[in-house]
């Protein structure tokens, strides 16, 4: 299905894409600012919605471990996925270093 | 791989030893009351860098993978990563907003 | 005093999604917010809110 996927396409296309996503993104983050809607509560709900989003991304890199693991065996993407795993943890526990410190 | 006897066994006995580890931490950790409201706030902030790292690493993995292989296994199973991360945030973000 | 919510959220420096959520009790505020609120009323924390267990 994906035999003529022509990557240097693909990757010629990528920078309009992310100038034109940059640009909305940065007119949003005005409007945002002026309308104060990065306050505690906007920090929290976002805190929070990051976090059980972190616990989904959990399972679902196991997930694709474990399919990984049983169509094609050690190959690339076991290990791409191992890394991932590796960073995903190290990260967490970074993350709680650095925050218990802040605390 | 062959399931055998020995294997399943040992798999059990794995499986066993952790969750009695957990399980220990658990107890005792309630009893020093260890996750009180700031153990709440350090855990969901650490996740929250975690989850930022994570976003990175997993996109450059992506791309990493397509031009490497194409579109191969892993580049739809990063792909569909990404694609339940995003979407489960979102979907925090928006029953959150509701609820806080 | 005649304030509309977004008069409010002015002068605490938040949206007006997080007034509208403190009002209906939903949110629990950071003690600092909480303090801004108590001096611009001219009154004390425990004037404003109560103590709920969870």
């Amino acid at each position: 299905m994906y035999e003529e996927f022509d990557i240097w396409a693909f990757l010629s296309g990528l920078p309009l894409g992310l100038a034109i996503a940059g640009i909305i993104l940065y007119f949003s983050w005005r409007k945002g600012k002026k309308e104060r809607r990065y306050d505690e509560r906007y920090t929290n709900v976002h805190r929070q919605a990051k976090s059980i989003s972190w616990g989904t991304t959990t399972v679902a890199i196991l997930v694709a471990w474990a399919i990984v693991m049983i169509v094609e065996g050690s190959q690339l993407a076991f290990f791409v996925l191992a890394g991932l795993w590796v960073v995903h943890m190290v990260s967490y526990g970074i993350g709680a270093a650095i925050a218990s410190k802040q605390n | 791989m062959i399931l055998s006897g020995e294997m399943i066994s040992g798999f059990i006995s794995g499986f066993g030893i952790v969750l009695l580890i957990a399980l220990f931490y658990f107890w005792k950790g309630r009893k020093e009351r260890r996750f009180d409201e700031r153990y709440e706030t350090v855990h969901a902030k650490a996740r929250t860098i975690s989850w930022g790292i994570t976003v990175i690493v997993l996109a450059l993995m992506w791309l990493g993978a397509l031009i490497y292989e194409g579109a191969s296994l892993a580049f739809i199973l990063l792909a569909a990563a990404y694609g339940i991360m995003l979407l489960s945030y979102g979907i925090a973000v928006f029953v959150l907003n509701k609820k806080l | 005093m005649g304030w509309t919510q977004d008069d409010l959220a002015e002068k605490l420096d938040v949206s007006r999604q997080t007034i509208i959520s403190l009002e209906k009790g939903r949110y629990n505020p950071s003690l600092i917010l909480a303090f801004k609120i108590s001096k611009l009323f001219a009154c004390r924390i425990e004037d404003i809110f109560l103590p709920e267990e969870e």
